[in-house]
């Protein structure tokens, strides 16, 4: 078998893929939704998470997630799950399959990993069983696609190296209520190499009708080719060090804040993106909290982790 | 959840590795008093380290709001923006080092972790990214690693 490159790619399905998921009702029932993979290289889905736009009701929360159960199909169009004892297909709430449901750099493991051909589909079904009418349900199917090696850059690890530990706090300076701000360039410097493995980012907030929550990315490498479909929201990819308990569905105090995310465990990059000395690594932000409320222009930090890399 | 972290080689025997958290405070150090004005920062504020053995550093945590840069004892940054408001160059510990207890965080290097010679510095800058003075008696910095007692090789 011929070596490939695996490269990290986030397939999103939310209402830019079909717009039935900009406003799912209370009860209904939504089947045929279908996310294409790219024709240029098998995917590999390796974790899986959810989410909706925030609600705002005093405490940013994602109450509108209760209730809804999912089921999803691989290449062949074989459902991957099964309710209960009911038949192979059946409906799965989605609040029992991961923590979180997925967010906060915690993607629920898919193991062993489904491959897709270029070109296939994964086909979703839901019923929402909740109460909420839930707003831009978007789903992250996260993992890596394979390429043939020599096909494009893959600066390789020195045959004689040294690493040491590193960050990169990245300041984003007053970025609008709906501004999409694009092409930012990350530059690793010039003493070494930048390895990057893992991230950090700021606590979405809302305080006396100023929100800063829906912050979402775009990661592309120095040939401005994206690593995912469509935009992901920080607090997808990353996770911080509080605020979980408030922002999940069951907001009473019987969670350990900080469970299973936070600094300690920070989102991951995976596969590792390696990034030379003088090179560069771009994203897009993309910042849909709009202009209700107090919005204004925010200032935030996130933290690309990793590790230095020298040649020795 | 699971993240494989780089995985240590043991000392070979009779060699001895221990355990070792250095915790620094008002209590130790003088650096880590008073109160630190908005926007304010501090120049380095050295952490000292035993005498008696060196020390590989491989995890960190903190308490308290203070953004802080951390340099190894060869004055290498283990985090820098390199921006040129320096400012923005600070890590925030809810984005680093600050987990409320739920474990600590991995500093992946290699060769065993970032190595400092017994009795050498760490070196410690704050900042204040607060809009209100930050009282640094209630800031902890803990540094995680190893003491590698090399005399007992010999």
């Amino acid at each position: 078998m011929p070596a490939l490159i695996q490269r990290m790619t986030d397939y999103v399905l939310g209402p830019n893929q079909d717009a039935r998921l900009a406003s799912v009702a209370a009860g209904a029932t939504i089947t045929g939704i279908v996310l294409s993979i790219d024709n240029d290289a098998p995917f590999v889905v390796t974790g899986r998470a959810l989410r909706c736009s925030f609600l705002n009701s005093g405490t940013l929360n994602q109450n509108p997630l209760v209730g809804l159960k999912t089921r999803w199909t691989d290449a062949a169009r074989n459902y991957r799950q099964t309710g209960g004892l009911g038949p192979r297909g059946s409906y799965v709430l989605e609040s029992l399959q991961s923590a979180y449901y997925g967010q906060f750099g915690n993607p629920k493991p898919i193991v062993p990993a489904v491959i897709y051909p270029p070109g296939s589909v994964i086909e979703l079904d839901l019923k929402h069983t909740g109460s909420t009418t839930i707003p831009n349900l978007t789903f992250y199917f996260r993992g890596y696609e394979l390429y043939p090696e020599g096909s494009m850059p893959t600066p390789p690890y020195p045959k004689r190296m040294a690493s040491l530990t590193f960050a990169y706090p990245i300041f984003v300076k007053a970025l609008g209520v709906s501004e999409l701000r694009q092409n930012n360039i990350f530059t690793v410097k010039q003493d070494a190499d930048f390895v990057i493995r893992g991230g950090q980012s700021f606590v979405p907030f809302t305080t006396a009708g100023r929100t800063l929550a829906e912050v979402a990315v775009m990661w592309k490498d120095a040939n401005k080719r994206p690593y995912s479909n469509d935009f992901i929201p920080l607090d997808v990819f990353f996770g911080y060090q509080s605020g979980t308990l408030a922002t999940m569905p069951v907001s009473t105090a019987t969670l350990i804040p900080p469970w299973g995310t936070g600094p300690g465990l920070p989102g991951l990059f995976y596969p590792e993106i390696y990034v030379p000395a003088n090179q560069q690594f771009l994203f897009d932000l993309y910042r849909t909290d709009g202009s209700g409320g107090s919005n204004q222009s925010e200032d935030f930090t996130f933290n690309l982790i990793g590790g230095k890399v020298f040649s020795r | 959840m699971y993240r494989p972290q780089f995985a240590y080689p043991l000392s070979p025997e009779p060699c001895e590795d221990q355990r070792c958290t250095y915790s620094f405070d008002s209590t130790n150090t003088p650096g880590l008093s008073g109160t630190l004005a908005a926007a304010a920062q501090t120049g380095r504020i050295p952490l000292s380290l035993d005498l008696d053995a060196d020390f590989y550093l491989r995890g960190i945590s903190t308490q308290g709001p203070v953004s802080f840069r951390l340099t190894d004892p060869e004055t290498n940054p283990l985090s820098d923006g390199e921006n040129a408001a320096q400012s923005t160059n600070f890590e925030l510990p809810t984005e680093y080092s600050n987990t409320n207890g739920a474990g600590i965080v991995a500093l992946e290097s290699g060769a065993g972790g970032v190595f400092a010679h017994g009795s050498a510095n760490f070196l410690l800058y704050l900042y204040n990214p607060t809009a209100s003075g930050i009282d640094l008696t209630t800031c902890v910095v803990n540094l995680h690693g190893i003491k590698v007692y090399r005399q007992r090789c010999e």
